[in-house]
């Protein structure tokens, strides 16, 4: 999988931030709320560039401004301001789970997760997220080979798998 | 322990669309006939959700770091404190 170095996504983010936060401003985000949509455009865009499905007409600087003035209106919508979507702006590619981890599992479960195995969530997240092939997982994890590498991936899957499990079990039992 | 770890693989080929039809049509005869492994394949799924929201997570903390390392260099912060004045 193709993925941006950290010298590529500074200069692109340089060059594409000043344009997304006029958009932004003229819409009426804040620098805060900006920094934040800018963020997860950035992040759509370079989740497609490692999937190889980035389907872009014109540069990155415009498909960044175009995803994030999307999520934007998305937010404002939400949060019942101003502005509906017009035909051909609802889609802008944003992966059906990006928003709803939040909403679907409480803080405390999440936390618990985190602090039951950071570095089984590490091995996971640069398989699975970064996209790393299972070399590169072995080498940065210390395993001898890709095969114990992939057993090690496995067992934490499982781990994580059973603790989402035993989460619903609670839920189930404390309603 | 093997047995488990062979479900796990499983499971995966069959969300990731890796099996083909017929190991597809196996699998879900598998689900009908055993709760605990439709189970295991709701929550395996979920499990991918949740790495993805990690992966998200630690790449927004690092892009903070990179808007605040950036917020350090005078030519970019003056163009973007100039829109938000």
């Amino acid at each position: 999988m193709d993925t941006l170095s950290n010298q590529s996504i500074e200069l692109l983010y340089r060059d594409s931030f000043p344009a997304v936060a006029g958009t932004l401003r003229r819409m009426g985000a804040d620098l805060n709320e900006t920094k934040d949509i800018f963020h997860d455009a950035l992040l759509i865009y370079l989740e497609k560039y490692q999937a190889n499905a980035l389907a872009i007409r014109s540069s990155p600087q415009a498909y960044l401004a175009g995803v994030a003035r999307i999520l934007w209106i998305r937010k404002s919508r939400l949060e019942q301001k101003y502005e509906s979507l017009s035909e051909g702006e609802n889609d802008p590619g944003i992966p059906e789970d990006f928003y709803s981890m939040e909403e679907k599992y409480p803080k405390p479960i999440l936390q618990h997760l985190q602090a039951a195995g950071q570095k089984c969530l590490e091995l996971l997240q640069t398989f699975y997220y970064e996209q790393r092939s299972m070399q590169e997982v072995a080498e940065k994890f210390g395993y001898k080979t890709k095969h114990s590498a992939t057993v090690q991936k496995h067992k934490c899957l499982e781990k994580v798998r059973n603790s989402l499990k035993t989460a619903e079990l609670y839920e189930e039992t404390v309603k | 322990m093997r047995k488990q770890l062979n479900e796990i693989r499983d499971i995966e080929n069959y969300l990731t669309g890796s099996m083909d039809a017929s190991e597809r049509f196996l699998f879900d005869v598998k689900c009908l006939v055993s709760d605990e492994l439709k189970k295991n394949t709701i929550h395996q799924k979920a499990a991918y959700s949740l790495i993805r929201w990690f992966g998200r997570r630690k790449r927004r903390q690092q892009l903070d770091s990179l808007f605040s390392t950036l917020m350090n260099d005078k030519s970019f912060s003056s163009t973007v404190y100039s829109i938000f004045r």
